[in-house]
């Protein structure tokens, strides 16, 4: 409650350490919209393709952290093991 | 332009894409007007070309990252000096950017001695830690310039009429609030470029009056 209080908005950054990662919805969804905004060509379309490609832009994001993720922790070992 | 078999060739650039939709892209025309006012305000350009909903659309998203960027961030997310190779790409969101580059610069960052292993401690402007206090010269006459001091502890506040220095971002925060107002930058230049060398009709032509509204 302290921290909340003491927190000056534009002034102090958000302590956004625990839950950062949440921040892709955001990001991709503002990203999502201005780029639409620019290529769509009926504007009355355009909330959906921006929901499609946030969509598209998390689940690749996702894609990317999993085989990251397994890269590291799977494919690397066996590697590492075989070049013993 | 005919061709052996007598049909017209297609051209390179077809003006529709799906033929005879009125929402199709037309024929390129340049209105460097636009463009400038687009670099004035994100989606000023498209209200200029008559194209309101897709400027409020345009404005929405780039100020929207730009925004969330200084909101996650704070002002210091903007720095000309100590984070100059973002700041060049953070300009492009235009006069705002260089509006928030000058706040952080004059009214929050201010000089501190830094130590030194070898020397004497070093006088840096920067922003302003965590628990520390910037002092302006008006209150602190001795020294010609705003300084950071130690956050005063109890008893010793009334001693320290200076503003709270600006928290400065670190880790993950600091990176996503950077990537945040680069991004909105980047978009920008697209939305000026799209501004100046637009092929799209007004809004009042494709959805007839009071479209804006």
């Amino acid at each position: 409650m302290t921290l909340l209080l003491a927190w000056r908005p534009l002034l102090d950054p958000i302590d956004a350490h625990a839950w950062w990662f949440l921040l892709i919805f955001p990001v991709a969804f503002l990203l999502s919209l201005s780029w639409k905004a620019i290529r769509v060509d009926d504007i009355r379309r355009l909330w959906r393709s921006v929901l499609v490609m946030t969509v598209q832009t998390v689940l690749v994001l996702l894609g990317l952290g999993l085989a990251a993720f397994l890269g590291l922790t799977v494919v690397l070992p066996i590697l590492a093991g075989l070049a013993r | 332009m005919p061709t052996d078999t007598g049909n017209p060739a297609p051209s390179p650039i077809s003006p529709t894409r799906s033929g005879g939709d009125r929402f199709a892209p037309g024929p390129e025309r340049f209105v460097p007007v636009a463009g400038v006012a687009g670099l004035i305000l994100p989606g000023l350009g498209h209200v200029v070309l008559g194209q309101p909903r897709r400027a409020g659309a345009i404005a929405a998203g780039v100020l929207g990252l730009f925004l969330g960027g200084l909101l996650l961030g704070g002002l210091d997310t903007i720095d000309s000096r100590e984070d100059r190779l973002w700041f060049y790409v953070q300009a492009l969101v235009g006069p705002l950017a260089f509006g928030v580059d000058w706040i952080n610069q004059n009214q929050l960052k201010a000089w501190a001695l830094e130590e030194t292993p070898a020397a004497r401690p070093v006088p840096v402007y920067r922003s302003a830690y965590e628990g520390e206090v910037r002092v302006r010269a008006d209150v602190d006459g001795h020294r010609p310039y705003p300084a950071l001091e130690a956050m005063p502890q109890w008893g010793r506040a009334g001693e320290f009429a200076g503003s709270r220095g600006a928290g400065k971002s670190v880790g993950k925060v600091n990176e996503i609030a950077l990537l945040m107002c680069a991004l909105a930058g980047m978009m920008n230049l697209v939305a000026v470029l799209d501004a100046a060398f637009n092929r799209r009709e007004r809004e009042s032509a494709l959805y007839g009056q009071g479209a804006g509204s």
